[in-house]
């Protein structure tokens, strides 16, 4: 858990798990992370063999060499705080995806008791059919002026298998919440 | 995407939300319950302003 992540790893873990418009957003989260970290630290490698290097796939740096002084820093951060942008990522989806449905709740539990009976229920899930124009038009106004956003969102959100299969573009979305 | 507009289908999110008719529905059992219905809102409304992205072969 405390170790350093190379670059080549973190970027290859996050092209994996999601869509080329998150990937490209995470990378840079990630590299302006670990550019602050470099420099918070100094920037060599810790002087660690916990920095989780595969022997498979990584370049020509051998324990027993020096660290080439010419080539540029890495971008090396904690596995924790690559973690946490990670779930930060996440975060800020749930947030968008329930944001819409969080404000028809509140309508219907003005109280903010925390739970509805069957009535409200049965509102609530009037006022989420897109069937009906009026409270979609109304509601739906602010999440449909983000769309790339709400794209996150909705691939983020909530880890159910049916919003995996229904909305999801890619499959292995989901697993982000399995491995983090 | 289900239109949720029937009584039926109103009766069968009851019994998923609440099924032992406690009128008691959290927050989060109403998002568990009607999450797909919540993407296929979401995904309507992007479907309309921009097309959704593919699956990749991966």
């Amino acid at each position: 858990m405390g170790g350093l992540v190379n670059e080549e790893e973190w970027s290859d873990i996050i092209r994996y798990m999601y869509s080329h418009e998150d990937a490209t957003v995470l990378i840079v989260r990630v590299k302006e992370l670990a550019r602050a970290t470099r420099g918070g630290s100094g920037g060599g490698g810790g002087g660690g063999g916990a920095a989780t290097a595969k022997p498979g796939n990584t370049s020509a740096r051998t324990p027993r060499g020096a660290p080439p002084p010419a080539k540029p820093p890495p971008y090396r951060l904690p596995y924790a705080s690559f973690l946490k942008v990670l779930l930060d990522f996440q975060l800020a989806g749930h947030q968008q995806f329930l944001s819409h449905f969080l404000r028809l709740w509140r309508e219907y539990d003005p109280e903010a008791r925390g739970v509805v009976a069957e009535e409200a229920f049965r509102r609530l899930v009037l006022a989420l059919d897109p069937s009906k124009d009026a409270p979609l038009g109304q509601n739906n106004t602010a999440a449909l002026a983000a769309p790339s956003r709400l794209n996150r969102a909705r691939r983020g959100c909530l880890g159910g298998a049916a919003v995996a299969r229904r909305a999801t573009p890619r499959q292995h979305t989901h697993r982000v919440f399995r491995c983090v | 995407m289900t239109a949720i507009q029937d009584e039926g289908e109103l009766r069968r999110l009851l019994r998923t939300v609440d099924p032992l008719n406690h009128q008691q529905m959290t927050f989060s059992d109403c998002v568990a319950t009607l999450s797909a219905d919540l993407v296929a809102v979401l995904g309507r409304g992007l479907a309309s302003a921009t097309a959704p992205p593919q699956p990749s072969g991966a």
